[in-house]
């Protein structure tokens, strides 16, 4: 079965059309690639994955239920350009953003520790992002986007530096 | 819930552990208390012990200034030989004295001009005891001369007593502490609503253009992050004013154990022209102490901490739904116009409350939502009646929560509206989208 089938969306911003009729199969355990020119949509349609908006016609299957807030939780996004507060340390910002995905302060904890040390940047997490490099920035990034075990990651331009 | 918990958390902590928070919150109380001592220091700095040579060649000033040597500062010495001339005083007696008085032969009916005549700087609190002296013994003389009875002019000068009562209540206090009291409270409720409201616009936009907002929004509805960063800021601001309150309250008391005589004297001083005596400082004091017992302490406290709350809910809001709509922090200047403009009205609106605060000005304004946590607040301590303060907090409470609703619309749409110019047209579409 299809992780997340996108059937005929459409999505306009007033006089804007920026999605007609896309339709899209994701499998499980598959790696995608969304290619188009600057401005074909490609944002719109993963902000609509992501529930940041919704369509005006069509529907989004998620593990064969239309797609609600419940599965947010099962998705994991990391936009383009860097999301997080500038002048937060490294762990405080990586166990809000557990905490804000349901996770308790101990679960968060542990999780954190095991990214940090896999990716081998434990000695950042008394660091303010601000005095990393954009390349550092993208690794936590990374780190916070796949806390929460996603079933379907989205990578929004993952090798900008 | 939860999770507003914790954008309120983030909210709270990241500001109130900042450097400059913890400086600002330490430092203005330190600042009031420095400003005291110094106000203190200038104004008594006649307290350099001068010994003043008197020359009165009426003779008509004899001895007058006894008793103006308040804690044994001032020493004034009346000089009989009267024919001596400046210069010559200076060479005889310039190591005995610090400075002359000279009062020339006049007709005290007419202008007064008496010199001073030092090396050095003549104290403000000495300068009005000198002035106040002569002002008297000259009204003295005017009078006895003109065959006025002293004692009956005298009776006449003092204030007369106006007893209010108020509801069957008489009120003892003067309205001077009232307005002292709400013009406070008003200007406090407008400094906190046009900081920290710009402070929730910027924390807004910063969401915005950082994009986190993108990765937030994935896990958090919208509405929940913008009244988690309302109500954590809310906090921050709640706490600042609570510190400054108990810090300023310690650095009073501090100076008061230090410099209590000199503090009473300013005080004084500056009350009234003419309450130099220690007597009119106790009188002063008094009256000052039978005001604030007039006063409605734990009704002001609630309603200040109410239309706190509530008055910034009001403007929060207004300024989260700008700070979403906008791009950059520059563009927030224009669209900020319309939401401070009601706070600068309330401003110059409450001092007409405070002249006037059972006026129809005052009543309207206290119960506009756009007005009223700063004009209600001024007009308290004025004993309001308390349908109207039921009726403008009622007033109040609806239009923050529909406030709340309309900032919300606003923010959900605004937040993730990237790139492109945002009109006034386009928000009120955004508000019925």
């Amino acid at each position: 079965m299809a992780l997340l089938e996108i059937k005929n969306i459409s999505k306009s911003f007033q006089n804007n059309q920026a999605l007609q009729n896309v339709s899209l199969t994701i499998l499980p355990n598959k790696i995608y690639g969304l290619l188009g020119p600057n401005g074909a949509g490609k944002t719109t349609l993963i902000r609509n994955i992501t529930q940041i908006f919704y369509p005006d016609s069509g529907e989004i299957l998620f593990n064969g239920e239309k797609l609600q807030p419940k599965h947010s939780n099962q998705i994991g996004y990391m936009p383009e350009e860097r999301g997080m507060y500038k002048k937060m340390k490294v762990g405080e910002q990586l166990i809000y953003f557990a905490k804000l995905r349901d996770f308790n302060t101990k679960q968060a904890e542990e999780k954190i520790d095991y990214w940090l040390q896999k990716l081998d940047i434990e000695s950042w997490r008394n660091k303010n992002i601000e005095d990393l490099s954009k390349g550092m920035q993208q690794k936590v990034q990374f780190v916070a986007t796949i806390l929460h075990e996603p079933k379907l990651l989205i990578l929004d331009e993952p090798f900008l530096v | 819930m939860r999770k507003v918990w914790y954008i309120i958390q983030r909210e709270y902590l990241s500001r109130v552990r900042k450097r400059s928070f913890i400086l600002l919150t330490l430092l203005l109380p330190v600042l009031v208390g420095v400003f005291t001592i110094v106000m203190v220091k200038i104004a008594t700095s006649s307290g350099e012990k001068l010994q003043i040579a008197v020359l009165d060649e009426s003779h008509l000033f004899q001895d007058k200034f006894r008793g103006l040597d308040v804690g044994e500062t001032l020493r004034f010495d009346y000089l009989l030989d009267t024919t001596l001339s400046y210069e010559k005083l200076k060479k005889t007696y310039a190591e005995k004295y610090d400075a002359f008085l000279y009062i020339p032969k006049m007709d005290v009916a007419k202008n007064v001009e008496v010199t001073y005549y030092s090396s050095s700087e003549l104290g403000t609190v000495t300068q009005t005891r000198i002035e106040k002296a002569i002002s008297e013994e000259r009204r003295k003389i005017v009078l006895e001369n003109n065959k006025y009875d002293v004692e009956i002019i005298d009776q006449l000068d003092k204030d007369i007593t106006l007893n209010k009562i108020i509801n069957n209540e008489k009120k003892q206090g003067n309205s001077d502490i009232s307005s002292l009291i709400g013009y406070l409270c008003g200007m406090l409720i407008y400094i906190f609503l046009i900081v920290y409201g710009a402070m929730v616009m910027r924390g807004v936009t910063e969401e915005k253009t950082n994009r986190i907002i993108e990765v937030l929004i994935t896990s958090v509805k919208p509405f929940q992050l913008m009244i988690g960063k309302i109500v954590g800021i809310g906090a921050v601001g709640l706490t600042q004013f609570i510190l400054w309150a108990i810090f300023t309250m310690i650095v009073q008391t501090v100076l008061q154990l230090v410099y209590g005589n000199e503090l009473m004297a300013l005080k004084s001083m500056n009350a009234s022209s003419q309450a130099m005596q220690m007597s009119e400082a106790k009188q002063l004091a008094f009256n000052l102490t039978t005001s604030l017992a007039d006063l409605d302490i734990p009704r002001i406290v609630f309603s200040f901490i109410f239309y706190f709350i509530f008055g910034y809910l009001f403007y929060a809001a207004q300024f989260a739904a700008v700070g979403a709509a906008v791009n950059e922090d520059t563009d927030a200047q224009s669209f900020m116009f319309p939401i401070t403009i009601p706070i600068i009205i309330s401003i110059v609106l409450m001092s007409v409350t405070i002249q006037q605060p059972s006026s129809n000005t005052a009543i309207w304004s206290s119960m506009v939502p756009f007005s009223s946590s700063i004009i209600m607040m001024a007009r308290i301590p004025f004993h309001v009646a308390w349908w109207q303060q039921i009726l403008s907090m009622f007033i109040l409470v609806i239009s923050s929560l529909g406030m709340i609703y309309v900032a919300a619309k606003i923010y959900r749409i605004g937040i993730l509206t990237q790139g492109k110019k945002i009109t006034f047209k386009e928000i009120g579409k955004w508000i019925f989208y």
